[in-house]
């Protein structure tokens, strides 16, 4: 069915499944063998994009932790957890602030993202969270989450209208 | 309601506020006029640009509606190929997958977490229709598509804020609303405030009077009566200038007073109405919260009523009044000297708003560095363990300048104000000079055939400055009106959050209550859709203990909270003494139940008060009774102040089992008819556990009990088990018979809680 596997071990194999996504075959208590689908978690999903990631059953059990996506040789599989994690992982990246309104206890932004414009609201106490790298992530009261990859890319005006909720 | 709530949704969230009419009429052509029964729009693509697609769902088909240049592409999925659901969370993306036989991907949708919960729903039904469950049969009463829509988008902004609109144009009416009891005192001020703003404009008039009209002719002339004139000029001043400030005096004070009994007013009718809301209220806001408004934005509403709308129009009055003046006296002059004031309000306006961006970075850095004491102090212990100090200092010391930084910039334009506004009324000074100075001479040179005279030039400029308080007033006036209307908006937004337990018409009071409790067919959801109690009936007889058991989460909580009346089934019916509970009239209800809780709670108050709660007038000799059956009454007699010692957030500090047994000798002395008994799970050691059991023996005597029990003990002597799983009653009997089924859910749960008591104890 597949012919681009990962062996972690004697029970647990990292395969495509038929509908492209990540799978786990494993052996069942019963002696069976069975796919199912994968859940992929990065374990620092900020600090380490690449290293520790948690190989999840689809009831969220972790069956194995790959210290580093280099382990794996097989590019085609590599390539298909390095997408199923963007894809999860995927947060919009804000280019242009075009206005943060204070709306007594919301704040209501618009941008430009890399995903197109957007509005959405923050909540007056949440502050813009610093990472380690430089960038700041924001979350809405939806619990979307947005990013600036840098400060100094950003215009000068967006600057100015970030200016106040920077700690 | 529903044209107003779909504009918000668009002006919120920049999206359809409910499915576009072209799209349902073509579903139902497609369906051949199926009812849709949730929708839902999802906003990524799978190239992860954001986009505008919606899922539909009718009875037998799923729908994947996407733009298609001008018009839409329907995808359609029938819901019976469907055999898996499966919803992925990532950050922001998120995706629901479709799956039918042997795995193969029918559909693969990504949306945004805004649109969550509107997929969740679609989710939940679709598993409930593909697994055919019994749910299903229920969710078939229908509900409107359009408002679950609605709903579950409002949902994350609805925990936010409360109100999703707040109407910014009747606030302040609304505002001046609450100062109209005292309508005679303001209009006093009012007129007062005319008052003392025409005294004020009398002294310079006098002046040139007294430089034009009596210093200057008095060559030559009666030196007596210039004399007498000058006294009296010099009596009118003292006169005026008393008369002003002693207006002034009236008119601060009644103001201050107006302004107080306003903020007491509000403070007094939120906390009432706050003490009337339902416990969903309490759920999703923090005490905090609820705090600062009671108390930070009255006091906002204060400074606005006592200072800020006298102040405005005051200024307002002064400016014209000495506007007027100046015209008067020379109206050639005055065109030029009146330029400059405009641009001097607008300069105020500027850098208030400045200062305001300023002071808001100022407030969060500062409240961070109060967060990281609040944070790092009660955590000492663990600084000390792992010998940190040296990083916790940094950390502070990062702050702290960040602090500064800010504050320095507050202060580097903080610091312009005077300066610059001085600086622009000698401007206007010079002016009055550059032009009118010249004209003096000539009136002296013309012997007062034309120009202006030495009178009128010195009234000018004192009449100048009387401008500067006006304009700092005026340029501040934005800025206090918008702090005085976002507090008005979040003390409104209680006082519009509606109670939703309420009396019906003519309830009936049930005194006294006999304790039978009844559930028929009772179902329960917090949001419409996802039941957490699924269809469960049973008939408890009054004095029956009921000990209620099952995995967290499976709805024993939620069965105590409907029994208590803190919510309202969704269908079904509930009776107690065979009256349906919303018929009783909700305080007689109450009143008459007693609640223990796995936390107990102690008000600031003294024992004696926090066990008489319920019962005010309770005599003492039953206080005493109450603390006895709790076995409380010993180690109360042996605290020095006993009955009378303070507990609470400054008092004494109990132990939890301490605690437990106050709160038990509170519901005893309640004397309940009908008991909710949450067990604490904290393992005390064995006396204080005999102790407390002795006391819960005695409070649940005679009484209908429903016990969320954790101890063996209270099984054994309940009358009956109810095992409640997933919202479901799966299994009831006596502790007996319910332990004879090995297979029993009872007899593993029992299992596995013997299995851990067995290893605390070795």
């Amino acid at each position: 069915m597949t012919k681009n596997t990962y062996t972690f071990n004697k029970k647990i194999q990292l395969i495509q499944c038929p509908d492209g996504k990540a799978g786990i075959r494993r052996k069942r208590k019963d002696g069976q063998q069975e796919d199912v689908h994968a859940r992929i978690v990065r374990c620092f999903p900020w600090q380490h994009q690449s290293r520790f990631i948690s190989i999840r059953d689809p009831k969220g059990k972790e069956v194995a932790l790959l210290e580093s996506l280099d382990q794996i040789d097989d590019a085609e599989i590599r390539n298909m957890l390095a997408m199923e994690m963007e894809a999860i992982n995927y947060v919009p990246q804000i280019l242009q602030i075009e206005s943060i309104h204070d709306e007594a206890q919301l704040y209501n932004w618009k941008v430009v993202t890399t995903a197109g414009k957007r509005q959405f609201f923050m909540r007056r106490n949440e502050s813009p969270r610093q990472l380690a790298n430089e960038g700041l992530l924001m979350k809405d009261i939806s619990g979307d989450r947005y990013f600036i990859k840098s400060l100094e890319d950003l215009d000068r005006e967006s600057k100015d209208k970030l200016w106040i909720y920077l700690d | 309601m529903f044209t107003t709530s779909t504009n918000i949704i668009e002006q919120l969230f920049n999206q359809p506020g409910k499915i576009p009419e072209p799209i349902a009429e073509a579903i139902s052509k497609k369906t051949g006029g199926e009812k849709i029964r949730l929708y839902a729009f999802c906003d990524l693509n799978n190239k992860q640009q954001f986009t505008e697609s919606w899922i539909v769902l009718t009875k037998s088909f799923f729908f994947i509606v996407d733009k298609n240049g001008d018009g839409e592409k329907f995808k359609t999925i029938p819901v019976d190929e469907i055999i898996n659901v499966e919803i992925v969370e990532g950050f922001t993306l998120n995706r629901l997958y479709l799956r039918g036989k042997d795995g193969i991907l029918l559909a693969e949708i990504s949306f945004t977490r805004r649109q969550y919960r509107a997929v969740a729903n679609i989710h939940y039904l679709l598993s409930q229709t593909i697994k055919k469950h019994s749910d299903e049969q229920h969710l078939q009463n229908g509900f409107n598509a359009d408002e679950k829509y609605y709903e579950a988008l409002n949902r994350a902004f609805l925990n936010s804020r409360g109100t999703a609109h707040i109407k910014k144009k009747g606030m302040v009416t609304r505002l001046l609303g609450y100062a109209k009891p005292y309508k005679k005192r303001i209009i006093f001020s009012l007129l007062a405030s005319i008052g003392i703003t025409f005294l004020h404009l009398l002294p310079p008039a006098l002046m040139r009077i007294l430089i034009d009209d009596v210093l200057k002719p008095v060559k030559g002339s009666d030196i007596a009566a210039a004399n007498k004139q000058i006294w009296m000029i010099i009596g009118a001043l003292a006169a005026i200038w008393t008369t002003a400030q002693v207006a002034h005096y009236f008119r601060t004070r009644t103001m201050n007073i107006v302004g107080e009994a306003v903020a007491r007013d509000l403070r007094y009718q939120l906390y009432q109405h706050v003490q009337r809301l339902s416990l969903s209220f309490f759920n999703t806001r923090s005490t905090g919260n609820i705090l600062s408004r009671i108390t930070h934005d009255t006091d906002r509403i204060w400074e606005f009523i006592a200072h800020n709308i006298i102040d405005v129009l005051i200024s307002i009055l002064m400016m014209i009044g000495v506007g007027t003046a100046l015209f008067m006296h020379d109206p050639y002059l005055a065109k030029f000297v009146i330029i400059p004031l405009p641009l001097m309000i607008v300069f105020v306006y500027l850098l208030r708003e400045r200062l305001n961006t300023v002071f808001l970075r100022f407030s969060r850095r500062w409240s961070a560095l109060t967060s990281l004491i609040g944070n790092v102090i009660p955590g000492i212990r663990v600084v000390k363990a792992f010998a940190q100090e040296e990083k916790e200092k940094d950390r502070f010391s990062q702050k702290n300048k960040s602090v500064f930084d800010t504050i320095v910039e507050a202060h580097n334009y903080w610091s312009l104000v005077s300066p610059f506004l001085n600086w622009m009324m000698h401007l206007c000074s010079l002016i009055v000079w550059i032009f009118g100075a010249p004209r003096v001479l000539e009136y002296i040179i013309t012997d007062g055939q034309s120009g202006m005279s030495l009178g009128v030039f010195i009234a000018f400029t004192s009449y100048l400055w009387m401008f500067l308080g006006p304009i700092q007033v005026l340029g501040n006036m934005v800025s206090s009106l918008s702090r005085a209307t976002a507090a008005s908006s979040r003390m409104f937004e209680i006082l519009d959050t509606k109670p939703t337990i309420v009396d019906m018409k003519n309830p009936t009071a049930l005194e006294p209550l006999q304790g039978r409790v009844q559930f028929e067919n009772v179902f329960y959801s917090y949001d419409g859709i996802r039941q957490v109690i699924k269809g469960i009936s049973f008939d408890v007889k009054p004095g029956e203990v009921i000990g209620l058991v099952g995995p967290s989460g499976g709805g024993k909580s939620t069965l105590a909270n409907l029994i208590c009346r803190f919510y309202d089934i969704t269908d079904g019916e509930i009776r107690i003494d065979g009256v349906n509970i919303r018929d009783i009239e909700l305080s007689s209800f109450r009143r008459q139940i007693g609640v223990v809780l796995q936390e107990p709670y102690l008000f600031h108050g003294t024992i004696e008060e926090n066990i008489a709660y319920g019962k005010p007038n309770a005599g003492l000799g039953d206080i005493i009774e109450a603390a006895k059956a709790a076995n409380a009454h010993e180690f109360i007699c042996g605290f020095p102040d006993a009955y009378d010692s303070l507990v609470g957030e400054r008092g004494l500090t109990l132990s939890g089992g301490e605690r437990q047994r106050i709160s038990i000798a509170r519901a005893i002395l309640n004397d309940p008819r009908v008991l909710i008994l949450d067990e604490a799970t904290s393992s005390v050691d064995s006396g204080t556990e005999k102790k407390i059991q002795e006391a819960l023996d005695n409070l649940v005597k005679g009484r209908t009990t429903f016990a969320i029990a954790h101890r063996l003990t209270t099984l054994r002597h309940a009358h009956r088990i109810f095992v409640i799983e997933a919202g479901k009653l799966v299994e009831s009997g006596t502790h007996e018979t319910l332990l004879a089924n090995t297979e029993g859910k009872y007899f593993k749960l029992h299992e596995t809680q013997n299995e851990l008591q067995a290893m605390m104890y070795v």
